[in-house]
C-alpha cells in the first residue's frame, strides 16, 4: 500500500490504545494452550505457563522481542516462479486468492448448488492457473472423499492442477505430516520448501482466547518447516467477540499478537501473517454475516491496526452474504473490495466466494479476477506533474475547442482502465449483443477458459511420489 | 394486571429478580407449580418465541428471558409433586471434533420454553455416546448440531450407528448447524433440519405431530 493512500479508520492514539491493551491483557491474563509439548517450548522460551490451568501469559519485555524479530516481508512461493506473492507487494498494491473451504458448489448455469466433489477441486486450481490476476490459491472442501483425507488429497490435486502458491487448511492433527511430506515433494526436498516455500498453513484461534492442539502442532510444524503461517481468527462478533467494533478490534489484535508471540518463542524469525476475519452475527434471525457493514469496518480497523502495530503483512477475505451472484454480491464485494485494500491489506482472499463462504462459483471466480483491476487502479496514486497536468495544452488550447486532436491525448489514450465484463457498449449494440447481464458475459468467459483447462504434467517421480504418500495416509488414517 | 400476566410480562421483559420474586410469591399463595410453570413461565415463553419469529425480539433478549425463566424454574421444580407433563424429551449433542455450543445451547433454550424436556450432552460427542444417551434417556427426538464443514459429515456416522444399533425408528433426528443444509439433511438420512432457534421448536413439534 503507498503509504499517503492507506485509508486510516483509527487515529494513531486509538492504534495506541488497542496496543497497550493488547499488551495488557496478554501480560495479565493470557491466553488458554493444552498442547503438552507447546507449553514446555513457551515456558522456556520467556512465556509464564500456568501447566495446571493451561493458562499462558507473555511478559511486556517477551512480547516485544517478538515482535522486533517477526519479519516484516517474505515470499510466498509457486512451483514454478511465475507467480510468486512478494510481501509486500513491491508497488504497493495487493494480491487476489481464492475462498478457503467451501462444501457447495454453485452450478455455473442454474442457481442449484451441489457438493464440491474432488473433480471440482482440480477444475478449481486449473481455472486459478488460467485467471490472470488471481495470485494464489485456497482448496474448497471436497465431500467425496473420506473426511479423514479431504484436506490431503484436495491438496494433491492443487499440486497436480496449479503451479500458483497454495494456503493450506488443515481438518484434523493426523493429516499434518502427509500435508507437509506433499508440499516437500512439490517443492523438491525439505531443504527446497523452507527457501522456497510453495504453502503455508493456516493457524486458527478459537475465540475467544483459547487455541486447540492442532493449530499449535501445525504452529511448530510450520516454524520448523519455513512454512509461513496465516494467523486467523475468525470470531463471531457478539457471540465468541465483543459486540462492539472497538471490543472486536481489540479481540483480533490479542489472539493474533498471542499467535505471533508463540511463533516467534517457538522459532525466532519465523514468517505470520494476520487474517482478522470477523463475521457478525444477525442478532436478529442467527444468521452469521460475512459483509455485514459492521464486518467490514472492524476488518478495515483491524487491518490498519495489525499494519501500524505489529508491522506483519495482512490477509482479509472480503465476501458476500448473498446466495447467488446479483447486483447483492457485487455491492457486497465491491465495497468490501475496495475498503479493505485501502485499508492497506496486502491479499485479499475470497475470490469466487458467494453465500459466507458456504459456496464456491466458477462464473463468480471469473467476476472477483475481473474486478481485480478495478480495485488496483482504485488504490494507485494520481500522478501529478506538468505532463499529467497537461500544464502546456491548457495553455496552449483555444477556449472552446477540443483536446481530442493533441498530442497529449494520443500519449495517455490507453492509460485509462477498460474493465473486462464491465460494460463499454453503447445500448444498441449491447442489445444486438444478446443483452447479456454481468453473469452471462462471466458465464460465457468461464465456458472459453474450460474449454482450454488442462492439469500440470508433474515429473514422473514427483507424481509417484505424491501418489504414494496419498495411498499410505488412506491406509493409517482411514477408519 | 394479574400475577399470571405479571410473570409472563418479567418473562418478556427478562427481568430475572422480579421473575424470583413473583414465582416465590405465587408459590406463597398456594398457586400449583404446573401452573406457575405453564400460565407464567412457559406462557411468557411462548410470547417471545411469537416476538422472536417476528423479528421483534433480538437473539440476546431472547436467551435474557430464557436465562429469567430458567431462573424461575429452578424455584418451582423442588415443589413439583406430579411429574411434568413434557411435550417430549429431546437429546442433543455437538457431533465429533465439534467444540462450539452457543447455538445449540441457545435451540435448547428454546425447546425447553416450548415445553420440552432437553437433555444436553455436550461437545464433541462421538457416536458410541450419542448411542448410549439415545439408550438410557429414551428420547423422541434427537438434536444434532455442527459448526464445521469438516465435522458434518459426523451427524452421517451417528444415523448410520442408531440403524446399526436398531434405533433409527425409536427416535426422530433434526440436525441443524451454521454449514448444514435441508439438502445435507435429506442425504444422511436426517428426519428434519432446522436453520435457526425458533424453527427448531416448529420442525420438533411437527415430527411429533404436535402441531
Amino acid at each position: 500500500m503507498i503509504d499517503s493512500l492507506q485509508l486510516k479508520v483509527l487515529t494513531t492514539e486509538q492504534v495506541n490504545t488497542i496496543y497497550d491493551k493488547c499488551l495488557d491483557f496478554l501480560s495479565s491474563k493470557g491466553v488458554k494452550v493444552t498442547h503438552p509439548q507447546g507449553l514446555r517450548i513457551l515456558d522456556k522460551g520467556g512465556a509464564q505457563v500456568d501447566f495446571d490451568n493451561h493458562q499462558v501469559r507473555f511478559p511486556k519485555d517477551v512480547i516485544e522481542t517478538a515482535l522486533r524479530s517477526a519479519p516484516h516481508g517474505f515470499t510466498l512461493a509457486s512451483s514454478d516462479g511465475r507467480n510468486d506473492v512478494i510481501l509486500p507487494h513491491p508497488d504497493g498494491l495487493f494480491y487476489r486468492e481464492t475462498l478457503t473451504g467451501a462444501p457447495e458448489y454453485l452450478e455455473p448455469d442454474s442457481d442449484t448448488t451441489r457438493d464440491v466433489t474432488l473433480a471440482d477441486v482440480a477444475e478449481w486450481a486449473q481455472l486459478v492457473e488460467a485467471l490472470d490476476k488471481i495470485s494464489f490459491h485456497a482448496a474448497p472442501f471436497p465431500t467425496d472423499v473420506p473426511l479423514e483425507m479431504a484436506d490431503i488429497s484436495a491438496l494433491k490435486a492443487n499440486f497436480e492442477n496449479t503451479s500458483k502458491h497454495i494456503m493450506v487448511q488443515p481438518y484434523s492433527f493426523g493429516s499434518l505430516e502427509y500435508l507437509f511430506e506433499l508440499a516437500q515433494v512439490a517443492a523438491g526436498s525439505r531443504e527446497a520448501l523452507k527457501k522456497r516455500p510453495v504453502i503455508d498453513m493456516i493457524i486458527c484461534a478459537i475465540s475467544p482466547f483459547a487455541f486447540k492442539d492442532m493449530d499449535i502442532e501445525a504452529i511448530i510444524l510450520s516454524a520448523h518447516n519455513g512454512v509461513p503461517m496465516l494467523l486467523g481468527v475468525l470470531p463471531l462478533v457478539g457471540a465468541t467477540s465483543p459486540v462492539t467494533i472497538a471490543g472486536t478490534v481489540l479481540q483480533l489484535g490479542i489472539e493474533i499478537l498471542a499467535m505471533l508471540v508463540m511463533i516467534q518463542l517457538i522459532e525466532p524469525g519465523a514468517k505470520a501473517f494476520g487474517c482478522p476475519f470477523a463475521f457478525t452475527l444477525d442478532m436478529a434471525t442467527g444468521r452469521n454475516l460475512q459483509a455485514s457493514v459492521e464486518a467490514m469496518m472492524i476488518a478495515a480497523a483491524s487491518v490498519q491496526f495489525i499494519k501500524d502495530a505489529f508491522h506483519i503483512p495482512t490477509y482479509y477475505e472480503p465476501g458476500t452474504d448473498s446466495h447467488i451472484p446479483d447486483g447483492h454480491t457485487m455491492t457486497e464485494k465491491s465495497l468490501s473490495g475496495l475498503l479493505i485494500s485501502r485499508a492497506g491489506c496486502d491479499m485479499l482472499g475470497g475470490a469466487g466466494q458467494l453465500d459466507v463462504i458456504r459456496v464456491m462459483s466458477p462464473v463468480q471466480l471469473v467476476i472477483d479476477n475481473a474486478l481485480v483491476s478495478v480495485f488496483e487502479r482504485l488504490n494507485s496514486e494520481v500522478k501529478v506533474d506538468d505532463d499529467y497536468l497537461a500544464w502546456q495544452d491548457m495553455l496552449d488550447i483555444a477556449p472552446g475547442s477540443t483536446y481530442l486532436e493533441r498530442r497529449h491525448t494520443l500519449k495517455h489514450c490507453r492509460e485509462a482502465l477498460r474493465p473486462e465484463l464491465l460494460g463499454t457498449l453503447s445500448r444498441d449494440t449491447w442489445i444486438s449483443g444478446g443483452s447479456k447481464d454481468l453473469y452471462t458475459r462471466a458465464l460465457d468467459k468461464y465456458q472459453e477458459l474450460k474449454k482450454k483447462l488442462t492439469p500440470l504434467e508433474l515429473p514422473e517421480d514427483v507424481q509417484k511420489e505424491m501418489n504414494r504418500i496419498e495411498k499410505y495416509a488412506r491406509e493409517r488414517l482411514v477408519k | 394486571m394479574g400475577r399470571f400476566e405479571e410473570l409472563q410480562e418479567s418473562i418478556i421483559t427478562g427481568d430475572e429478580d422480579k421473575v424470583k420474586e413473583l414465582v416465590q410469591s405465587l408459590l406463597d399463595k398456594g398457586n400449583s407449580p404446573t401452573d406457575i410453570i405453564s400460565k407464567g413461565l412457559i406462557g411468557g415463553m411462548a410470547v417471545v418465541g411469537g416476538k422472536m419469529k417476528a423479528g421483534e425480539m433480538f437473539i440476546p433478549e431472547v436467551l435474557a428471558s430464557a436465562e429469567a425463566m430458567a431462573k424461575g424454574m429452578e424455584l418451582v421444580k423442588p415443589h413439583i409433586t406430579e411429574k411434568i407433563a413434557y411435550a417430549a424429551k429431546v437429546v442433543m449433542g455437538q457431533v465429533e471434533g465439534d467444540v462450539h455450543s452457543i447455538g445449540r445451547r441457545f435451540v435448547g433454550m428454546m425447546l425447553e420454553s416450548g415445553g420440552f424436556e432437553v437433555v444436553d450432552i455436550g461437545e464433541d460427542v462421538p457416536a458410541d455416546k450419542f448411542i448410549e444417551a439415545v439408550g438410557r434417556e429414551q428420547p423422541s427426538i434427537l438434536g444434532l448440531s455442527a459448526l464445521l464443514t469438516t465435522t458434518m459429515p459426523c451427524m452421517k456416522e451417528v444415523i448410520e450407528a442408531l440403524k446399526r444399533n436398531n434405533l433409527k425408528d425409536k427416535v426422530q433426528v433434526i440436525v441443524g448447524g451454521a454449514p448444514v443444509s435441508q439438502g445435507f439433511a435429506d442425504s444422511i438420512g436426517a428426519d428434519g433440519y432446522a436453520p435457526d432457534a425458533i424453527s427448531a421448536v416448529d420442525k420438533a413439534k411437527q415430527l411429533l405431530g404436535q402441531s
